[in-house]
């Protein structure tokens, strides 16, 4: 899980598409959200928060697609306030949160509610990295 | 079409720079960003992240707006304590962060203000084109912190 942007990593399109995640139940939910989020407008919020650019809709296409490989669901798909796209599981206390940022790169959050702890690093999107973190992820989310 | 009310208005009013710590400061959020009763640190957003003040106006303007672009949003409150206000915030062991409320009246929302965070006490605005200082390890942390001790005011509308 390196530090490294993610914008050179060949994840092959640029925008989601059925390359990544099938359109069809629950998956195509997901997808269907990620395109809307894809459109959104400057000034989404109200404030100075850019909307999603294509690095960052990949990304989470990219992390999304290791989910559906895992058969993990998020249980969030969301326009981040600081520009990007943000993906959440959430089981009980435990939460993991990715953001997919408009430059390219990507973080984790591990939050425990009940404890207050929290563990924030950055995630490379490449197989390996992703197959590590999933592992750590669950193991974190049922822990 | 929603009007804005007259004392909504800035009008001649001055900016009020003292902020309590135990204000309220009121923030706006899509509906996405419900989570389990509360609001998703998505919903907080650096630099410069705009929230109505309590002590100016009511909670419900942080959604009014003529267009009625925000009507189904939800609203979240923290105290400027939570910022947290003048409390230098280490990081990485050798950068300091801190918090700093400011009163930005808009022509059409008085009470409107803005987080300013600084790094090492320069602060960071898109203005001054140094956004790249906010390290996600940092801000990524304080949004989920201030996402536990926020408390929603109004639920925003599921469909």
């Amino acid at each position: 899980m390196s530090g490294k942007k993610t914008a050179d990593v060949p994840v092959g399109t640029t925008t989601p598409s059925n390359d990544h995640l099938p359109a069809t139940a629950p998956w195509g939910r997901w997808l269907a959200k990620l395109q809307a989020l894809s459109q959104l407008a400057p000034k989404w919020n109200g404030d100075d928060s850019p909307p999603p650019v294509d690095i960052a809709v990949r990304n989470a296409s990219v992390f999304l697609t290791a989910l559906r490989d895992a058969d993990l669901e998020p249980t969030r798909l969301a326009a981040s306030a600081m520009g990007g796209i943000a993906v959440t599981r959430k089981v009980g206390n435990h939460k993991a949160l990715v953001e997919c940022y408009n430059d390219g790169r990507v973080y984790f959050l591990f939050s425990d509610r009940a404890s207050g702890a929290m563990d924030v690093k950055p995630l490379a999107l490449d197989r390996e990295a992703l197959l590590t973190f999933i592992a750590s992820m669950q193991e974190f989310l049922n822990g | 079409m929603a009007e804005i009310p007259p004392e909504m208005m800035t009008l001649q009013k001055p900016t009020i720079p003292h902020f309590n710590v135990e204000e309220l400061l009121y923030r706006r959020f899509h509906p996405d960003h419900w989570e389990d009763g509360g609001v998703a640190p998505e919903a907080f957003g650096l630099p410069n992240m705009s929230a109505n003040r309590s002590t100016l106006g009511s909670v419900h303007w942080a959604i009014l707006t003529e267009d009625d672009a925000f009507v189904t949003w939800g609203v979240a409150a923290f105290r400027v304590k939570e910022i947290p206000h003048g409390v230098e915030m280490m990081h990485l062991g050798h950068i300091i962060f801190t918090f700093r409320p400011e009163h930005v009246p808009l022509r059409k929302n008085y009470p409107h203000s803005e987080v300013w965070v600084y790094r090492d006490q320069v602060h960071i605005s898109h203005s001054n084109k140094n956004t790249h200082l906010l390290d996600p390890e940092f801000h990524l942390r304080w949004r989920e912190r201030l996402s536990q001790v926020a408390k929603v005011i109004i639920q925003p509308s599921l469909e």
